[in-house]
């Protein structure tokens, strides 16, 4: 933390304030800032959906995303998409557990990369304009996020 | 005798010079033509053609959709990345195009999830990102044959680390078939839309 400090010389100030402003930090105990993105809109059809955002760890000591809870769909898990080439150029949606983020690093939720998949949606989220997320912590912090519901432009 | 034998050979020697140079000729002319065929193997492998699947209102067929370029693509309603930003890019880049070529490109999602896609659920979930999509889907049999057919594949795969208790690997690619049914290009999805608009105008 103090390395921290110190590297917020003259030029540094902004940059660091600003991501203070993204990281309210639950009274300092996690160094995890999460900027909310969106959970993609879907049709009723759909059983799933992703929901994506910008976590960064201010913090020295390396920190994971260890849960996601969301009452919107049965189950909140992680999706890293894979490209496993072959026939047609293969990709998949490969489940992982938690996922880690060095000191200082940042890690984005982002479309064709890493998502938070709702899986097993209720009815309701389709009459929602806004989510509830819940992420946790590996140092045990819980952080919910608020996400609107974007749709893609259609045709 | 021996002139009138010699005049003789000689339109012979003739004849067999002019069934040796056919002959040289046709294997030239086949062989030339074999090259091209291997070359045209090993350079498009992929075939395409009719193959029929399971719509909202029966069996659709490619060929229901002579006189329209047809933007085939592989999916599944579950998928809630991938899936919807290829259909958004194909939405995107087809909403460019000039409105008479709007008009002929049909764009074709087909779920290649047999096992919980029915042809309803594909086709609401298609036209949800492109109002006019037709969403197929169809049996493990007739899904191999159109993948097969046009150089895809996917695959089914057990997985305990996800609520649904399975994967679905599926292709990261368009296929565009031209308004007689023949496979014209297979492009990557994440091509960019500059690229994905040239080849649908050149499509016809």
């Amino acid at each position: 933390m103090k390395k921290n400090i110190v590297s917020c010389s003259v030029p540094m100030v902004f940059l660091c304030s600003s991501a203070w402003a993204i990281s309210p930090g639950a009274a300092g105990v996690s160094g995890m800032g999460v900027t909310p993105g969106y959970v993609r809109a879907v049709p009723a059809s759909a059983q799933n959906t992703a929901a994506y955002f910008t976590i960064e760890n201010t913090s020295e000591t390396a920190l994971s995303l260890t849960g996601a809870q969301s009452d919107v769909a049965d189950s909140v898990e992680f999706h890293q998409l894979l490209r496993n080439g072959g026939k047609g150029k293969l990709i998949t949606m490969e489940p992982v557990a938690s996922v880690d983020v060095p000191p200082h690093g940042k890690v984005e939720f982002k479309p064709m990369g890493l998502h938070v998949m709702f899986v097993g949606l209720k009815k309701r989220f389709f009459s929602e304009k806004q989510v509830k997320l819940t992420l946790l912590f590996s140092d045990g912090e819980k952080r919910t996020i608020e996400l609107p519901v974007r749709a893609l432009p259609v045709l | 005798m021996t002139r009138a034998i010699e005049r003789q050979r000689i339109p012979m020697k003739a004849k067999a010079f002019q069934i040796a140079l056919m002959a040289a000729v046709i294997a030239l002319v086949s062989g030339v033509a074999m090259f091209m065929v291997l070359l045209r193997m090993t350079r498009a492998p992929l075939v395409g053609g009719n193959f029929v699947l399971a719509g909202v209102h029966g069996p659709v067929s490619l060929r229901d959709f002579r006189g329209k370029d047809v933007v085939l693509y592989f999916g599944y309603t579950g998928c809630p990345d991938a899936c919807p930003m290829a259909l958004g890019k194909l939405a995107k880049v087809v909403r460019q195009l000039k409105t008479e070529d709007q008009a002929r490109i049909v764009p074709l999602f087909v779920s290649v999830d047999f096992r919980s896609d029915t042809a309803e659920k594909t086709d609401q979930y298609a036209k949800f990102f492109i109002k006019d999509a037709i969403g197929l889907t169809g049996t493990k049999a007739q899904l191999d044959e159109v993948v097969t057919r046009y150089g895809s594949s996917y695959r089914l795969e057990a997985n305990q680390k996800t609520a649904t208790g399975y994967t679905v690997q599926h292709a990261a690619e368009f296929y565009l078939i031209d308004s007689h049914g023949a496979l014209s290009s297979t492009l990557p999805t994440e091509l960019p839309d500059a690229e994905l608009r040239r080849e649908l105008e050149s499509l016809r």
